[in-house]
Order: structure tokens, then C-alpha cells, then sequence
């Protein structure tokens, strides 16, 4: 590769991770705490690819005005693998960039992680003011809690706010059924785990699978759980059911 | 473009600069840089404009989790490679040299250690390595030195603790298993390792400026980690979208056959250090011991790796030290994690 294709190469890559981190698209790729880094990590390619270019003009100037052009213009070789690093930037653009979604969902494995983290119930609803509405809980939370023998009889009768994407619930073939689903990442998509939660409907049509959806019900407090097996999602009996937008952050992230 | 190939063959020492002036001279041809070029100017200008063609879910999900890998690793990279060129640049060898000790037992592990406190990835520990080596440090030492700076630097540690939440005991894991892997096959070479072997074909550059240095080895070192950055974070995607999930948890789980999997992931993924913890937290499928020994593997012995040696020290060396690298690390590596996780 030659030195000014490198610098340019190099400023591309830079671009590239200054203009994800810069919108919001970020946040479809990586935690909010990695923009930081992906600021400084891109202004420090694009400053080293435009050094790189003009650092090679003005020694191919200073060459080519002496016979002396043998001196340390080439110095670094660089393989031809560099120009991968094209293939991202087009893939990103061509393809456009999406969150993970029901497609994901549905190649998670069987057991239900639940991503690392604690969560206290009952401070969490007496510490907020929620203006009278249901309070908003974290996917991941509401899981955790319907799990916790404690926190369950109060969710049970607590009414609270999920949101998250439809996916199809294949194992109750009931038409008033859906799973409501968010992903929990730790460091970027690569590493998500998908957190499920059963939504049963009386008279609402299911939404569109991969739509977002906020829905607001009660935990369904079901019999005591098996602790040998894999727990089953909890269900949420939903009294409203409303279309979203995609939110700015897909993702639930954990401490 | 026969010609241009040629001369990216050549050391690039040997004749720097003629080719390319003479190519910038000659006007340019359509050669790969021109392609990749023209392509990515269509991209950009047509943005957005395909995306219909490509609602397949499967494509979309391959493409997220491409750029998400590439995008976390990112700024650790470039970290990376800027550091190692701020030494490069600014430290001399002679100075790492006059600090290692000339007798073998006692340069080894110092090297380990030394190893641990250089950041630097592996693509740029080899040519230091091959320095060090020339200017008369112990060759157990400088292989040492060559194992433990990609895999226990600062830098390193602290993307295994960010891509592990929870789990300080991994980052102990791999520090030690790595530390110890990279101090015994300085010792095996010491005791049974032959010269000729060895053919030393590092040409010490006469560099430029410090500026130009600097520049010069963090462009080179980026592109390079970076494109096989890009290919192990298309390689991890193809993994976690097209294989089938049963396939997965099949190979998956904590038997032996799941480290030996891992083993060979990391030869074949190739992924820089400072980006292999995140990988290897993603693949959750695997125990924690497979995942310890793809990280102890990875930075040791990787496809690129091993070109790069073959570059440096000659193929007579690398297919002697590449095998015994491997089967150390695995060995250690699955020892530490069976005692500490």
C-alpha cells in the first residue's frame, strides 16, 4: 500500500468512527460510555492519516527536486489487509445500520441468562415520582425482580411500564400472546443477551413483529418456579398495549 | 499491477522510494487502491439509497454485529498503536537492551516482566523482539519479551476487565497463564533451541524525523492490526449469525473439546489483544476456562502472527516456535483456569 492510499485510509477509519459516534447510531453498535472513546480514538486517526498524507507530499516533493530520493520515503510497509478496513465504513453505509432484532432474539440460547447486576425493587418505586403513572421499569429489571421471591408479590400488584420489540412467542401457540424482548449488552451487539417477557393480551391485536411497543400491566404471579430448571419469561398481564418509536438507546445496559 | 506487487514484496528498505515515484510519475493505474476508491466514493455518495435491497434480517444482523466488534476494539487499537509508536519513536532500543540482564535465567522472566509494562500489540512486538534480539539481549529473552508484551501490557488487562464486568479474576487468569506461557518457552528455547534456526533479516531502517517516525509506525501498525481486526470481526459475525445455534452449543460448553475449539478460533480469528477479550465475551457459549486459552493463545499465536516470524526470523524458526508456543499456552492456560476460575 502506498503512503498517501494509507493516510487516506487511515483518515476514512477516523471519519468513519467521529460520524457514528456523533449521531446517535452509536448506540446501536456500542455502550453510550464508548462514544467518548470512539471521539478520541477517531480525531487521533484522522490527525495521523492527514500527517501521514502531508508528511509523504512534502518528502515526495523534497525527492523528487533531488537525486537523493533514496532516503526513508517508504520505510513502513503495509500489507494489503489495511484495505479492510474499507469494509466496514461500506458496509455500515450500504446496508444502513439496524439494532439487533427478533432475528437475533430467536438464536439466543436456551437458558436465560440474566445479565449481571442487582436491583432493589421497592427503592426504586419509592424513590421515583412517576406523576401518577404506572413507573417505567428496565426490562432486565422486571425480570429480575419477578424472579426474586421477594420483590414478586409487590411487583405483582404493582402496575408498571416495559418497553421493548415484539417477538413471536413460539411456545404458547395462543393467539393472545406475544414476547416483549430487549437486549442487554455489556460492551457492544456483539456480546447482547436477549431478555424475554411473556405479554398476554385480552382483546388487543398483536403488533408487528420487531415494532416497538410500551406496555403497561401486572406481573402474573405463576406457581413457584422449578430452581433446578431454566425459569420460564414472566408474564406480564398487559391492561395497554401502545406502538413506540425505536428508542434512542435499543439497549438496556447493565452496571 | 504485477509490478507494484513486486515491489510491496521487497523489504520495503531495500529501494524506499523509487517505485513510488516513479509510479506517481507514471500516472496512476487501476490497481486494488483504485478500486477500493472508486467503490467507497459510490457508497458514500449513494447513501443510503440500496438500503431497501438489503432488509434481509440475516444480512442486517451480520452487519451489526461487523461494525460493533470493529467499533469497541477501535479506539483500544488505536491506543495501542499510538503508544507503541510514542516508544518507538522516542525510547531507544539500545536503552530496553542496556536493561536486560545478558544471562539467560535471570533475562527471561525479567523479559516477562518487561513484557508487561511495554504496551505495544503483537504486530510491532515482533520487529521490536527482532531488535532486541540483534543488539545481543538472550534470544529465550527477547521470545519472551516477543509472547508477553502483546499478551499482559496495561492496556490488555484493562479491555479483559472492561469486556469481563464482574470477573476480576479473569484478568488475574490471563496475566498469569500468559506470564507463565511466554517465561517457559523463553526457557525452552534456551535449552534447546538452535541459532541456525534462526536468520536474523531485520534491516534496521534509517528513520527520518521523530515526527515522521511516529506517523509513520502508528499509520503502519493501525492498518495492519486493523485489517486483521476487521477480518476477525467478520469471521466472529459469520460465527454468531450463520451457525446454526445448535451447532454452537454443540461444540460449546467445558470439555475439552470446547478449549481445543477455542484454541483454534483464536489462531484463525487473529484478533489484536487489546480487541480479544471482547470477542471472547461474546462468545458466551464456551466456558470460561476455553475462553481464558483463546486468550492466552491469541496474542502468542495467530495466523498473522506467524507471518510476521516467518518475516522476522525465518521459516526454519517460526515452525519450530509457533507449534511449541501453541501447545504451551493451551497446556497453561487450562491449568490456571481449572485453579483460578
Amino acid at each position: 500500500m502506498k503512503r498517501l492510499d494509507a493516510g487516506a485510509l487511515v483518515m476514512l477509519s477516523g471519519a468513519f468512527a467521529l460520524w457514528i459516534s456523533l449521531t446517535e447510531t452509536a448506540l446501536l453498535y456500542v455502550r453510550p460510555s464508548s462514544r467518548l472513546w470512539l471521539d478520541l480514538a477517531g480525531g487521533t486517526l484522522v490527525l495521523l492519516g492527514l500527517g501521514l498524507m502531508l508528511l509523504t507530499l512534502r518528502t515526495g516533493r523534497r525527492a523528487a527536486e533531488s537525486d537523493a530520493a533514496g532516503d526513508h520515503v517508504h520505510h513502513h510497509h503495509v500489507g494489503r489487509i489495511g484495505w479492510l478496513l474499507a469494509i466496514p465504513v461500506a458496509i455500515a453505509v450500504v446496508v444502513g445500520s439496524n439494532p439487533l432484532g427478533s432475528y437475533a432474539a430467536g438464536r439466543q440460547n436456551a437458558d436465560r441468562t440474566l445479565p449481571a447486576g442487582e436491583f432493589d425493587l421497592e427503592q426504586y418505586l419509592n424513590a421515583g415520582s412517576f406523576g401518577g403513572q404506572a413507573p417505567a421499569l428496565r426490562v432486565m429489571d422486571f425480570v429480575r425482580a419477578a424472579y426474586d421471591p421477594e420483590d414478586q408479590d409487590l411487583l405483582a400488584g404493582t402496575r408498571v411500564v416495559l418497553t421493548g420489540f415484539v417477538t413471536e412467542d413460539d411456545a404458547v401457540s395462543d393467539p393472545h400472546h406475544f414476547f416483549l424482548t430487549r437486549f442487554s449488552i455489556g460492551c457492544c451487539a456483539a456480546d447482547a443477551i436477549a431478555v424475554f417477557v411473556r405479554v398476554a393480551l385480552d382483546d388487543h391485536n398483536i403488533p408487528p413483529v420487531d415494532s416497538w411497543v410500551e406496555v403497561e400491566g401486572t406481573l402474573h404471579l405463576g406457581p413457584p418456579p422449578d430452581p433446578e430448571a431454566v425459569p420460564d419469561p414472566p408474564t406480564l398481564v398487559a391492561t395497554d398495549v401502545r406502538e413506540t418509536d425505536q428508542p434512542d438507546e435499543v439497549y438496556e445496559y447493565p452496571p | 499491477m504485477p509490478r507494484e506487487r513486486s515491489s510491496n514484496v521487497v523489504e520495503a528498505g531495500a529501494e524506499p522510494g523509487v517505485t513510488e515515484h516513479e509510479d506517481r510519475v507514471a500516472g496512476r493505474r487501476l490497481g486494488l487502491a483504485g478500486v477500493v476508491w472508486a467503490y467507497l466514493t459510490v457508497v458514500l455518495l449513494s447513501h443510503g439509497s440500496f438500503s431497501y435491497l438489503f432488509e434481509d434480517q440475516v444480512l442486517r444482523n451480520w452487519s451489526t454485529i461487523f461494525v460493533s466488534v470493529t467499533l469497541q476494539a477501535l479506539p483500544f487499537l488505536v491506543l495501542g498503536v499510538v503508544l507503541s509508536a510514542t516508544i518507538s519513536a522516542l525510547v531507544p532500543p539500545s536503552w530496553i537492551a542496556g536493561a536486560v540482564p545478558k544471562n539467560a535465567a535471570i533475562a527471561v522472566p525479567t523479559a516477562g516482566i518487561a513484557g508487561a509494562l511495554l504496551p505495544g500489540c503483537e504486530c510491532s512486538s515482533v520487529p521490536v523482539a527482532s531488535r532486541l534480539v540483534s543488539r545481543g539481549v538472550p534470544v529465550g529473552a527477547g521470545l519472551t519479551f516477543l509472547l508477553a508484551a502483546p499478551a499482559i501490557n496495561p492496556i490488555v488487562m484493562v479491555s479483559t476487565a472492561v469486556a469481563f464486568p464482574g470477573r476480576p479474576e479473569m484478568v488475574v487468569a490471563r496475566f498469569v497463564a500468559s506470564l507463565l506461557t511466554a517465561v517457559i518457552v523463553g526457557y525452552l528455547w534456551t535449552g534447546f533451541g538452535r541459532p541456525s534456526w534462526m536468520e536474523d533479516r531485520y534491516v534496521n531502517h534509517d528513520h527520518g524525523s521523530t515526527l515522521d517516525n511516529f506517523v509513520s509506525t502508528a499509520t503502519a501498525d493501525f492498518l495492519q492490526a486493523g485489517g486483521y481486526l476487521v477480518a476477525g470481526a467478520g469471521m466472529v459475525a459469520s460465527l454468531q449469525t450463520l451457525v446454526p445455534q445448535s451447532v454452537l452449543e454443540h461444540v460449546g460448553g467445558s470439555g475439552a473439546i470446547a478449549i481445543l475449539t477455542m484454541a483454534g478460533l483464536a489462531v484463525l480469528l487473529s484478533v489484536c489483544s487489546e480487541a480479544d477479550a471482547f470477542v471472547a465475551a461474546g462468545l458466551t457459549q464456551f466456558s470460561f476456562t476455553a475462553r481464558l486459552v483463546f486468550l492466552v493463545v491469541g496474542p502468542m499465536v495467530d495466523l498473522k502472527l506467524i507471518a510476521l516470524q516467518i518475516g522476522s526470523f525465518g521459516r526454519g524458526f517460526a515452525v519450530r516456535f509457533a507449534p511449541v508456543t501453541l501447545v504451551t499456552a493451551i497446556t497453561v492456560g487450562t491449568i490456571v483456569g481449572v485453579v483460578l476460575l
